[in-house]
């Protein structure tokens, strides 16, 4: 009887998973397949495309441009992921021991950065961050400061993207961090 | 639980039956209308046409006769006024030839790339598109033009400037129609700002050197006194001129086998950046991309090095400085004006190598570049005579036309700067850009030599892992 119901159940799974798993496989497996076998030719659409095996990923992997991309990369996660935990963590403390009302709109506010889009962020930044009308120049120059370059100079460049990578990730960690805070019990 | 579910098997079956139709039609449809109508939707980039677009073209087509041949047109994107000029006359060229209707699309600058694999990946590519000096000759190697000289009447090969037909010659045969040349940089400078500084307005800057001191006097609080590219891809292509200048040659030797840039050349052109940046003479952040004359336009700067077609942006846009522009070649190296200071950048007309319609499309072209002077003057009027001419037989026709032989802009550029200009190299981009990252890391603060030392050793990698030595189509 038991096993009945199961049959019957395979049978309403699989037609409830078929649109999604025919779509997965036309528009993800079947060009992620072909894109490894692209991956072995020098691809032309005009003239016969030629085997070349894997010289392609050797031309990327010896590019020193890309080890280059691969480490700023690597320092980029550096910058944000610490910064952003201990950032996080600390106002978790904060909004931890504040009334109740207080904390539902900080809680509120707080978390707005992430449902904006990162597109519209990063178009906010850019005009924080412009050279001669924008908002950061202006506020380094009240305190007697010279305008920076600050996405142009090589030293403040990736410091200055990690810093809205940090903000549009900082609400969820600190709610996240919040709920660990209440109800992880002080015995851990 | 199970039991109810198990007796509701047809209510179960139906719905999710009747979900995987819906699903799979939207799919279809969506598919359908995209792939259908992105070539065809005008000025659109994304694929989200809805299906009632790409059913437009079909109806156009079954009440259409028969033989009537239809031509996709691309275009990327340049000055509005250039695109309501490839309208106007695609329309004219429509109207006036009934067995060929030209369907024109622009196409935005940074999407070009990415749309034009798509179509070729889809065997769609346009029939015709619009193509720069620089990439002609790559482009005929990889069989991706059609030689033109057996689509059009050979006569209209003769009307063309000798270094302009040198352009878009390889070997033999001819790829491309020329629409316009014009200087990859030229000085534009402010006046009064001149005279408010205690310099000549009549007398700008001639060497480089010049150059440096003019921008330390016109620099005061909201104005620069200078502006150039500053970043590695706009310096790969606008600072070709430079290197002319002061190397006599570019970035690598003749026979493409190896990197020439370790020379007293190549230093000067990365000190005289270096210096530009440095002396605070120039904005520390780049206040619009090279090829935009706004912050001159908008008085931040005082002295911009751009290409000629910021005439037609200046006289369209910020005509209320015009008066006080002053204009000159960009300053050589040690003040000799027959030395080159720009590269002769511009665009041609060129047929997909993959085209059906082949004849029909040079007829096309025909009409348009090289037909009646007119079409071309009414371009080079609209751009404000910010771009030159590449036919003997449009500069003749203009020479009679009133606003065109006034223009004492038009005729320094000419005179001055196109003479002089040097084509633009064709070698792969990455050499260029190789070589551009090495002036902006200078620009910012690395010193010269190890600069250079770095861009010949990735420029060496790059020639050695692309297997370029004794390539040069031009050097077969």
């Amino acid at each position: 009887m038991a096993n009945n119901h199961f049959r019957q159940d395979n049978k309403a799974a699989y037609v409830l998973l078929s649109p999604i798993v025919i779509l997965l496989t036309i528009f993800v497996v079947i060009p992620f397949i072909y894109a490894i076998r692209v991956s072995f030719y020098n691809w032309s659409f005009y003239q016969e495309s030629e085997f070349v095996g894997f010289r392609n990923f050797y031309m990327v992997l010896t590019d020193r441009l890309f080890g280059e991309a691969v480490w700023v990369g690597l320092k980029f996660a550096l910058m944000v992921v610490p910064a952003m935990l201990i950032l996080s963590f600390l106002f978790a403390n904060v909004v931890k021991n504040l009334g109740p009302k207080l904390a539902g709109f900080v809680k509120t506010s707080i978390y707005i950065p992430t449902i904006i889009s990162g597109i519209i962020a990063s178009v906010i930044f850019v005009f924080i961050y412009d050279y001669m009308g924008g908002l950061a120049n202006y506020l380094i120059g009240l305190f007697g400061f010279e305008p920076r370059a600050w996405l142009a100079d090589v030293a403040t460049a990736l410091p200055s993207i990690a810093a809205p990578a940090i903000w549009l990730g900082f609400g969820l960690t600190s709610l996240i961090m919040l709920a660990g805070l209440h109800d992880i019990p002080e015995s851990y | 639980m199970q039991v109810k579910w198990g007796k509701s098997k047809t209510w179960t079956a139906l719905p999710s039956a009747l979900l995987v139709i819906v699903l799979a039609a939207t799919a279809c449809g969506g598919n359908e209308g995209g792939s259908n109508a992105s070539p065809s939707a005008s000025g659109s980039p994304s694929a989200s046409s809805t299906p009632g677009e790409s059913s437009e073209p079909s109806a156009s087509e079954s009440a259409a006769p028969a033989e009537k041949v239809k031509l996709e047109f691309w275009a990327q994107k340049f000055e509005d006024t250039t695109d309501a000029w490839f309208k106007k006359w695609t329309d004219e060229f429509n109207k006036t030839h009934d067995n060929v209707e030209v369907k024109l699309t622009i196409v935005p600058g940074d999407a070009w790339a990415q749309k034009m694999k798509a179509a070729q990946a889809a065997g769609k590519a346009p029939d015709i598109t619009t193509m720069s000096y620089g990439n002609i000759a790559n482009a005929a190697k990889l069989e991706q033009i059609l030689p033109l000289n057996d689509l059009m009447d050979p006569a209209v090969f003769d009307d063309l400037y000798d270094n302009v037909k040198e352009f878009v010659t390889v070997g033999d045969k001819i790829y491309a129609y020329p629409k316009l040349v014009e200087p990859s940089a030229v000085l534009f400078y402010r006046k009064d700002m001149f005279r408010e500084a205690g310099l000549d307005p009549e007398k700008p800057p001639a060497t480089w050197a010049e150059v440096l001191e003019y921008g330390k006097a016109l620099t005061k609080k909201g104005v620069f006194g200078f502006s150039i590219a500053q970043n590695a891809g706009d310096l790969g292509w606008s600072s070709w001129g430079l290197q002319y200048n002061a190397a006599g040659h570019l970035a690598i030797t003749d026979d493409w086998s190896k990197a020439d840039v370790n020379n007293e050349g190549y230093k000067n052109v990365l000190n005289f950046y270096q210096q530009a940046y440095q002396s605070g003479i120039m904005p520390k952040q780049q206040l619009a991309g090279y090829t935009e004359i706004k912050p001159f336009g908008e008085g931040k700067v005082a002295m911009q090095v751009i290409g000629s077609w910021a005439i037609g942006q200046l006289r369209n846009s910020y005509k209320n400085i015009l008066d006080q522009v002053g204009v000159a070649p960009m300053a050589s190296i040690d003040g000799d004006p027959t030395k080159p200071t720009a590269t002769l950048g511009g665009w041609t007309l060129v047929v997909d190598g993959k085209s059906e319609h082949a004849k029909e499309a040079g007829s096309y072209i025909s009409y348009l570049l090289a037909g009646d002077p007119n079409i071309m003057i009414d371009f080079f009027k609209s751009s404000q005579f910010s771009k030159f001419s590449a036919r003997k037989s449009v500069d003749e026709a203009m020479k009679t036309d009133a606003d065109a032989s006034k223009d004492a802009w038009r005729a320094l550029v000419a005179e001055k700067v196109i003479p002089y200009a040097k084509a633009e190299p064709i070698y792969p981009w990455d050499i260029s850009f190789a070589l551009s990252t090495a002036i902006e890391s200078a620009m910012k603060g690395t010193s010269v030599d190890k600069a250079l030392a770095k861009a010949e050793k990735d420029i060496n990698d790059y020639i050695a892992k692309a297997k370029l030595a004794g390539t040069n189509p031009k050097a077969q």
